[in-house]
């Protein structure tokens, strides 16, 4: 009951963020239609060969799933600690805490909405994707920039939110605690690659991308989404022990 | 749950850089109104986070409600509520909003006894909270602080900045709300006159220190203003007095046993103060202090 009134609370608070992303959904989608129409009936028609029509309209396909995504990805990564910030300065942090409230729900609601958030962007990409693929009849999807996309997401999520419940400031968290967090995000994503490499004569960067993009790509892939969730789960007690000790 | 003080606090420390809340004990009874004064950075604020374990104490005991804190902290925090200086709702939201949010976050919240504070303090539900007025804002604390059935009342500068019929309808409330002798109510103020008008004890922070606690009437019995010429101020006692405050026409003196001054200075004007003034000569205590 108290966690669902809390992510109640952190989706409603965060409607305006929700509307904006709709709303630039709904204008990507809009703007890849027209560009389809006119592939189809207009001037792109006219003055392109078939093949060309062709590559334009998978490059759009390839990429609308990713611009639907990140919008709802980075909109949800900038809310909810916008949210942390808001209630420090409103003083519902400490309202909270002089409540009943455990530390563990009062956190816990903000990563899941966050992860709501997550399934609501992904739910918006595969409503809105498989329309424009039956229009077009395409369906070219661009899985490394999808990944990318979470992965920054998480990525940042791990750190922004112990972060921003800890200090009382921006500048003052940035100040003090991205540092380790960032450097313990960027070893878990580089060791991702590098686990899933055999180290030949290539160097290091045309091994990460080969790998990355090629090579054991369903391994690294989940070995940098392991060490993100492990992340997750680390930033999350952080945040919590932030809430509890330091208040 | 049995208990005779809503709170017990014994031997309180805490330590920061350049200050300490040093050694803090009192009681609060059940069934009464505790007026919390000092001036800003006496250690009101955190003595009552203290109080809430919304900061760790380095030293004493703290006890609400007959439970110990933290052991209890959430067993506890369902019978507590804390009012703020400032309203801690977002300013987006409105009061049907916050009655659904609050009643996740408080295990007794009554939606009917929310509704009803609501409508009696003439609070619009629908409107946000961005367009209230400092007062209402404040009630709206209030109405949700009472909703909940709360044992305890803690009130940090609760009643600062609001004008004073806004102020009177809210001591009003606390009056109500003290007609259960169960309920007991935690009040931080520098505004002096309100407590004097509710507060059954009183208890006097100066710099971490606490410097008075006990039943009010006592306290404004016990202490005078002794109103004596210039000349006169050399012959009397150093003792005998907490501070003197020199004015154009003579010297005024706060004494804390009143009927020990007038036996001991046969004659002198000894008159009754009031919690202004007895704050005012505690915080310049041991030197002669003039008159703004």
């Amino acid at each position: 009951m108290t966690m669902k009134k809390l992510i109640y609370r952190e989706l409603y608070l965060s409607k305006k963020n929700i509307l904006i992303c709709l709303g630039i959904g709904c204008m990507c989608f809009l703007f890849a239609v027209l560009l389809l129409l006119s592939c189809r009936f207009g001037n792109f028609a006219k003055y392109n060969e078939p093949d060309e029509i062709r590559e334009i309209l998978n490059a759009v396909s390839a990429y609308l799933p990713i611009m639907l995504y990140s919008i709802f990805m980075v909109e949800g990564v900038d809310a909810i600690p916008n949210q942390i910030f808001t209630d420090r300065l409103c003083g519902w942090h400490k309202f909270i805490r002089s409540s009943e409230v455990k530390a563990k729900d009062y956190v816990g609601a903000k990563y899941a909405a966050i992860l709501i958030l997550f399934a609501g962007g992904t739910l918006l990409m595969f409503i809105v994707c498989p329309v424009f693929f039956l229009l077009s009849g395409t369906k070219e999807i661009n899985l490394t920039g999808l990944i990318a996309v979470l992965d920054f997401v998480l990525f940042f999520t791990d750190y922004n939110l112990p972060l921003f419940l800890w200090a009382k400031t921006r500048e003052k968290a940035m100040l003090w605690s991205s540092v380790p967090i960032f450097a313990v995000a960027l070893i878990g994503i580089v060791a991702a690659p590098l686990t899933a490499a055999k180290f030949n004569d290539a160097v290091l960067i045309d091994v990460l991308i080969e790998k990355y993009l090629n090579g054991n790509f369903m391994q690294a892939v989940c070995i940098v989404f392991g060490i993100l969730a492990v992340l997750l789960y680390v930033s999350y007690r952080l945040s919590v022990h932030f809430v509890e000790v330091e208040g | 749950m049995e208990y005779e003080n809503a709170i017990e606090i014994k031997n309180l420390t805490k330590r920061y850089d350049g200050f300490t809340l040093d050694d803090i004990s009192f009681n609060v009874p059940k069934g009464s109104i505790m007026g919390f004064i000092g001036q800003n950075g006496a250690g009101k604020t955190t003595t009552i986070n203290c109080l809430l374990n919304l900061i760790k104490r380095d030293g004493g005991e703290v006890r609400l409600l007959g439970m110990d804190i933290p052991e209890k902290e959430y067993e506890i925090k369902k019978y507590v509520s804390a009012v703020f200086d400032e309203m801690p709702f977002n300013e987006e939201l409105n009061a049907v909003i916050l009655d659904r949010i609050l009643a996740g976050v408080f295990s007794q919240w009554d939606h009917k006894v929310f509704t009803e504070y609501l409508d009696r303090l003439q609070l619009p539900s629908k409107k946000k909270f961005k367009d209230f007025s400092k007062g209402m804002k404040m009630k709206l604390q209030i109405a949700a602080a009472l909703s909940h059935h709360a044992r305890l009342l803690i009130m940090d500068e609760a009643t600062t900045g609001l004008d004073p019929v806004v102020r009177s309808e809210i001591l009003d409330i606390f009056l109500e709300y003290l007609q259960d002798e169960e309920n007991a109510i935690l009040m931080s103020s520098h505004i002096t006159s309100d407590l004097e008008k509710v507060a059954d004890r009183v208890s006097f922070i100066d710099k971490g220190k606490m410097l008075l606690s006990g039943v009010k009437d006592e306290i404004l019995d016990d202490h005078g203003i002794m109103r004596i010429g210039k000349k006169e101020l050399a012959d009397i006692d150093r003792e005998d007095y907490i501070s003197a405050r020199v004015t154009d026409f003579g010297a005024d003196l706060m004494v804390a046993d009143r009927a020990e001054a007038a036996r001991k200075y046969a004659g002198a004007l000894i008159e009754k103060t009031t919690l202004e003034e007895i704050m005012l000569f505690y915080v310049n205590r041991n030197k002669t202090f003039e008159a703004s």
